[in-house]
């Protein structure tokens, strides 16, 4: 027997993009084309080469395979091709050059609320949802209670949609979804729908799909759900796979090379950013074995290292770190100025500092770091510059572990440990 | 149990057509037609009225101009059953042109984020109108008890007809949905092309008019040879149309297979076209 379910080789897919952005052909232009064709052979030639018709690649050259019962996430920025691929997959797309032999049936979660209709009620949307997800009218039936309680609707389930709420809307439409049978399930950004109790039923649930032996393929911007449920990661970039191995490996490449905002920056001397008196060398995330990291265990400390060199100052300036969350809240902010010499005598040197942040304080989610250096007497501000590195604050512990009261999303900005007196018979 | 195996590979030039994958996803294709029907019952105050308010308007219209005024030849029937008759496969059929043609392009988010076989969309398109038809049907058989006449044997051939019927709308429903999507001009054309249809088969008079060879030739009109069929076999009009049932018969199977075969060919362009 195969041991493989998704067999990719040479996969490509081309999309021509016409200058004029026309989305459909018009009659006059296939008439025109079939009677150049037909009339002017010599001018055809001339007609195709000046015809502006841009091709792109949006895939090229993609081989893998999954065996059966992996999960893997793909990984990527926008516009790198992972939907195009998974649409390919799913049978949506037809590739324009190479192969692809996938084994067993295929669910395919690319939009919740797929074929959904307003005017229709919940019941009906369920068995209408699930035929076109290939949901047969038996098994509708037999999971319809699961699919119910699974979307906490069930006192709705007579009503209109229209009248639903967008959080009702995207819970009946996920459970339909996630009632599928299927050998292969294929995910693409969905999980980002509902409150934060739903998403961690989503996740759970996938989880639930993917112990039972069933292959998954992933694909989300949430590094720490990826990280969290999948075994080995495809790092796509410009329609190429760039890596493929252990999800961790994956997930840390992805954030340190291709996010928008790295982990680690350096900068020529001239060309660093600041004034005359100070400019930015380098700023980088560091573990305590002084090693770069792109994410950090939420229960660990690390550090902000940076290197600036100063030029003719009387006084040592101060560095102000700011911690801004994927939201914009600015977390807290934390200063140097305890920690600098009054005067040194030099007019020109270099200073290596790092900000030790504890462990046990960030919550889970993506940290942007603000950088600030100023001098207090007299007040001038020598450099200030955001979005300077940002990483992933990600807990590792299993999804049971951290489950608790609220989810795999603690509540609250951070997420700190203190210290509780609990006494018994006091 | 032995599990499906997929193959995905460019898809180019002419492609075989599944047609056990259609019937696979018939759920899915009675979901849809139902889907719109029930739609259509919530969305309007008349509902499955409509279903005889279109044809029976337009009956009483022609039954003032050409039956009452234009004094129109009629193979000896009154008028208003004479249209009638014509009117019930042929609302039918206008329907299921206007549903067809926008199967493709009103479910674009389905083509460009779920798989089914896209062959199920024109055809759910054509289902919609089946429930009409029978509706509308049921009111020429109070009109045929009205007006007193007793259909003759050839009763037995009308399945064969409202066969022909739906091979008909499904062939011209499959051309329109698939053009639809690379031309959209047709979008606008199409209301002229249907008008000037309207005249071009035996609705507002009948095919006896034409003398033969002229009046086979007609039959390359498949809904000429339905609308003769359904006046033949429902108020037992004087002959056969034979040449003409034939003609029409062979073209409607014609243009649904050659149709199929074109939709299949261009299929793999409607996700990345719509």
């Amino acid at each position: 027997m195969n041991n493989f379910s998704v067999k990719l080789e040479n996969i490509g897919k081309q999309y021509q993009i016409k200058k004029r952005g026309h989305q459909y052909g018009t009659l006059k232009e296939a008439i025109n084309r079939k009677i150049n064709y037909f009339t002017c052979r010599k001018k055809r030639q001339t007609e195709i080469k000046t015809e502006k018709v841009d091709k792109i690649w949006a895939l090229k050259n993609i081989s893998f395979t999954v065996s059966q019962g992996e999960i893997v996430g793909l990984v990527g920025r926008n516009g790198a091709g992972k939907s195009t691929l998974l649409k390919i997959i799913a049978g949506i797309v037809t590739p324009t050059c190479g192969k692809a032999v996938i084994i067993g049936k295929i669910g395919c979660l690319l939009e919740v609320g797929a074929g959904f209709h307003p005017f229709l009620t919940g019941r009906e949307n369920i068995f209408l949802s699930g035929s076109i997800l290939g949901l047969s009218r038996a098994d509708i039936i037999k999971k319809f209670d699961e699919i119910v309680a699974f979307a906490e609707i069930e006192s709705f389930i007579d009503t209109q949609v229209k009248y639903y709420s967008s959080g009702m809307y995207a819970r009946l439409a996920f459970s339909v979804a996630a009632h599928m049978i299927v050998d292969i399930l294929i995910v693409d950004e969905v999980l980002s729908v509902g409150d934060i109790a739903f998403q961690k039923k989503c996740l759970g649930k996938i989880d639930e799909v993917a112990n039972d032996g069933r292959t998954v393929l992933f694909v989300s911007h949430n590094m720490a759900a990826i990280q969290r449920l999948c075994n080995r990661g495809l790092l796509l970039y410009d329609g190429k796979i760039v890596m493929d191995g252990k999800v961790n490996n994956i997930v840390a490449q992805y954030l340190d090379n291709y996010c928008d905002t790295p982990s680690k920056r350096t900068w020529i001397y001239s060309k660093s950013p600041g004034d005359d008196h100070v400019k930015l060398l380098s700023i980088r995330l560091k573990n305590s074995k002084k090693e770069n990291i792109q994410s950090i265990e939420i229960r660990e400390s690390f550090g902000v290292e940076i290197v600036y060199r100063i030029n003719n100052l009387q006084k040592q300036p101060v560095a102000v770190v700011h911690f801004i969350n994927a939201q914009w809240i600015h977390l807290f902010s934390t200063h140097d100025f305890y920690y600098k010499q009054s005067t040194i005598n030099q007019s020109s040197y270099e200073v290596c500092e790092t900000c030790w942040l504890p462990g046990k304080l960030f919550n889970q989610g993506r940290i942007y770091i603000n950088l600030e250096i100023s001098s207090l007497s007299p007040k001038k501000n020598h450099l200030t510059l955001k979005d300077a590195v940002s990483f992933e604050a990600i807990d590792q512990r299993g999804l049971e572990e951290i489950k608790g009261p609220f989810g795999n999303q603690w509540p609250g900005l951070i997420k700190p440990e203190f210290k509780w007196d609990v006494k018994t018979n006091y | 149990m032995q599990k499906k195996i997929h193959t995905r590979v460019p898809a180019r030039g002419w492609q075989k057509i599944n047609l056990y994958e259609i019937w696979e996803h018939r759920e899915l294709l009675f979901i849809l037609a139902w889907r719109d029907i029930s739609i259509r019952y919530k969305q309007t105050f008349l509902g499955g009225l409509w279903a005889v308010i279109q044809p029976f308007v337009t009956m009483v219209i022609f039954s003032i101009i050409f039956g009452k005024l234009a004094k129109m030849p009629s193979d000896n029937i009154p008028y208003p059953i004479f249209s009638y008759t014509a009117l019930v496969p042929w609302t039918f059929f206008v329907n299921s042109l206007n549903k067809s043609s926008l199967s493709l392009v009103n479910s674009s988010n389905l083509i460009s984020k779920v798989y089914f076989p896209r062959l199920i969309l024109p055809f759910s398109a054509v289902m919609i109108g089946t429930m009409d038809f029978f509706i509308a049907f049921f009111i020429l058989l109070i009109m045929m008890i009205f007006y007193g006449i007793i259909p003759t044997i050839a009763l037995i051939f009308l399945p064969f007809f409202i066969l022909l019927t739906l091979i008909s709308s499904l062939a011209i429903g499959i051309w329109v949905a698939t053009l639809n999507v690379k031309f959209y001009d047709l979008q606008n054309a199409l209301p002229f092309i249907i008008q000037a249809w309207m005249f071009a088969t035996p609705i507002v008079y009948p095919s006896s008019l034409l003398k033969e060879p002229w009046r086979s030739i007609y039959g390359l009109n498949p809904m000429s040879g339905v609308i003769e069929g359904f006046r033949w076999a429902l108020l037992g009009t004087n002959s056969f149309p034979g040449a003409i049932l034939i003609v029409s018969s062979i073209t409607a199977c014609m243009l649904l297979i050659c149709g199929m075969f074109y939709f299949k060919r261009v299929e793999h362009t409607f996700a990345d076209f719509l």
